[in-house]
């Protein structure tokens, strides 16, 4: 009997240590990642940096303020074309989709979430920069869009089935339509947690370089509009890291921390979100 | 007394067979329920000169019957399906107005598909239909052309488990079911304050209408869900099982509450607790595996049985 437990006890222990072990070693690369960045950006991080344009190649200083506005830009458009869609579908998909067609949509969703970046790349460059004749911002908000949909779409679905049926039978049962009990209650409530999944999509695709290099492209100046070619600082840090040049090195560093601040913080914002709302309740 | 007026509220509500005819003669009783009436049969009260208006209808209680009841609303043949397997196989039964009419029976038996047929809320669930008339005064709500939202205005529900809208507060929770439909009521406080009088909840929540509705104890919960419904101006609330997630106290309060509510509104209560049938309704109907078994005062259902499975059942023999 005693041994039996002092067995169980032994087991527990290494189980746990096992687990604690797995997860040190998972933050490693996450840590070193930050550190690494952080030690190798900050130095070249000054208030030229947000304000100046790149600085032609030999001269010292200059900054990347065409790429960061232009990274937020990008993200906007983003939002602005593969939210409301995504949403929607996402709705369609908890509402109506046990229909065969519901379930094409959520195949092709998941199917979609793991076409490569690169490849949603060039089919915006077929569909968009061909027929435009153009590289713009426009071009690069279209994709990253298609590659926050599948996340948006099945964040959305998983999270309208997550809220309690009983909520339904009340709207309904108080006479509402079935359009407002979807909108005004099933909606609603999932809202905070749908937010927080938007937010981690949009930080991800804050970060991809693959379908900007032939879409948005890339430009030295300020772009005008969102018709033009548009730097961005995931663009920027491959453009100036395979670059030959020291400054240019250090620069890439430098986009490096911001972009990682950029993500961090939605990522952040995110998880507030979701502790507001577990604190309403 | 009245004979004329009783006979010509007949038609409108329903058609009587000749036996029930014939049982109207040597009574008064339909006055009794009609007289009192308030704003949802104020037509019907109006036209019967309040000839009884003043007498309470607990005395001609002992002569109300089944075949003599003025029903709110009947079902006739009423058949629900969830696929293909039938779960109600034909109930007709009238739902007498302003009274409490309690639907008991086993698990399975199809009390909860019955009360959800009589807003059209069973056809929600995927798969589901039902056939058969159900008719709300005079109106077969299961025609065509009947929107079930319109339905579902009147005949307002309760459910089982409390379910205040998490998004809300106490105060927006009552509000729900104007504001969710769009309207705007002149002056949200009053009927705020008035739903919850109503429910007898003002006194325990006045002071935190701001906070969320689902941090109140179950039996609150409960009641905030009651007034919600009530705040449409339900004529029928239908409330499935709505103690059976409530401790003893808090059913007590829920229980004191379908009485004041039977002044104003017909109820019709599910219940699997065959003493809180006994305690709160006047008519009492017995399902066993999708059929009406029996149908009757509730004294005399708890008392004297016709039938030998509802015997077997209230005496705790099966169920």
């Amino acid at each position: 009997m005693l041994g039996a437990y002092a067995r169980r006890k032994f087991t527990d222990a290494f189980v746990r240590s096992a687990c604690v072990l797995a997860a040190v070693i998972a933050l490693i690369p996450l840590g070193s990642v930050l550190y690494y960045v952080t030690a190798r950006g900050i130095g070249s991080i000054n208030l030229d940096f947000f304000t100046e344009l790149p600085k032609p190649v030999g001269e010292a200083g200059g900054g990347m303020a065409n790429a960061i506005v232009g990274t937020l830009k990008l993200v906007f458009l983003a939002c602005a074309f593969g939210i409301p869609p995504g949403v929607l579908t996402g709705v369609y998909l908890a509402e109506f989709g046990h229909s065969r067609f519901g379930k094409m949509v959520r195949f092709s969703a998941d199917v979609m979430s793991g076409v490569p970046s690169i490849t949603v790349g060039i089919f915006v460059y077929s569909l968009v920069v061909l027929t435009t004749k153009q590289f713009s911002a426009l071009a690069g908000g279209i994709a990253l869009a298609v590659l926050m949909l599948p996340t948006v779409t099945r964040t959305t679905e998983e999270l309208l089935k997550l809220v309690p049926e009983s909520l339904r039978e009340a709207a309904l049962g108080l006479g509402l339509p079935k359009w407002r009990a979807t909108l005004r209650v099933m909606l609603r409530t999932a809202a905070p947690g749908i937010a927080t999944g938007v937010m981690l999509a949009v930080a991800r695709v804050a970060g991809e370089t693959a379908p900007l290099l032939f879409t948005a492209f890339n430009n030295r100046f300020w772009a005008n509009g969102l018709n033009e070619p548009t730097a961005s600082l995931p663009v920027n840090i491959y453009t100036y890291a395979v670059s030959p040049y020291e400054e240019w090195h250090r620069q890439a560093w430098a986009a490096a921390l911001v972009l990682l601040l950029m993500v961090l913080l939605l990522n952040i914002s995110a998880r507030l979100l979701v502790r507001s709302r577990v604190g309403a309740r | 007394m009245s004979m004329p007026t009783s006979l010509s509220s007949i038609p409108k509500t329903t058609q009587f067979t000749s036996i029930e005819s014939r049982s109207l003669q040597g009574t008064t009783v339909n006055t009794g329920p009609q007289g009192t009436t308030s704003k949802a049969t104020g037509k019907r009260a109006s036209r019967s000169d309040g000839a009884s208006a003043d007498e309470p209808s607990k005395a001609r209680w002992d002569e109300v019957s089944v075949s003599t009841l003025v029903p709110k609303m009947r079902t006739e043949g009423l058949r629900a399906y969830f696929g293909q397997a039938e779960v109600l196989k034909g109930i007709s039964l009238p739902v007498a107005e302003k009274q409490v009419t309690a639907v008991i029976g086993p698990s399975g038996c199809g009390k909860s598909t019955f009360v959800r047929c009589l807003n059209r809320m069973h056809e929600v669930v995927p798969g589901a239909r039902a056939t058969g008339q159900v008719l709300l005064d005079a109106q077969d709500i299961y025609q065509a052309e009947v929107d079930p939202v319109r339905v579902r205005r009147r005949v307002g529900m309760v459910f089982q488990k409390p379910n205040p809208f998490p998004t809300m507060s106490i105060r927006d929770n009552v509000l729900a079911g104007l504001r969710l439909n769009g309207e705007r009521p002149d002056d949200p406080d009053a009927v705020v304050e008035k739903m919850l009088h109503r429910v007898a909840l003002w006194d325990e929540v006045k002071d935190i209408l701001g906070r969320a509705g689902t941090g109140l104890s179950g039996g609150q919960q409960q009641r905030l869900c009651i007034a919600r419904s009530l705040a449409l101006e339900p004529e029928v609330l239908l409330m499935d099982e709505p103690c059976s997630a409530l401790d003893p106290i808090a059913t007590a309060r829920v229980e004191e509450l379908i009485h004041e509510l039977r002044k104003s509104y017909t109820i019709v209560i599910v219940t699997h607790n065959m003493q809180q049938a006994a305690r709160v309704a006047n008519f009492t109907a017995f399902f066993y595996l999708g059929k009406l078994i029996e149908y009757d005062r509730t004294d005399v259902i708890f008392t004297r049985p016709k039938e030998q499975r509802t015997e077997d059942y209230i005496t705790g023999r099966f169920g």
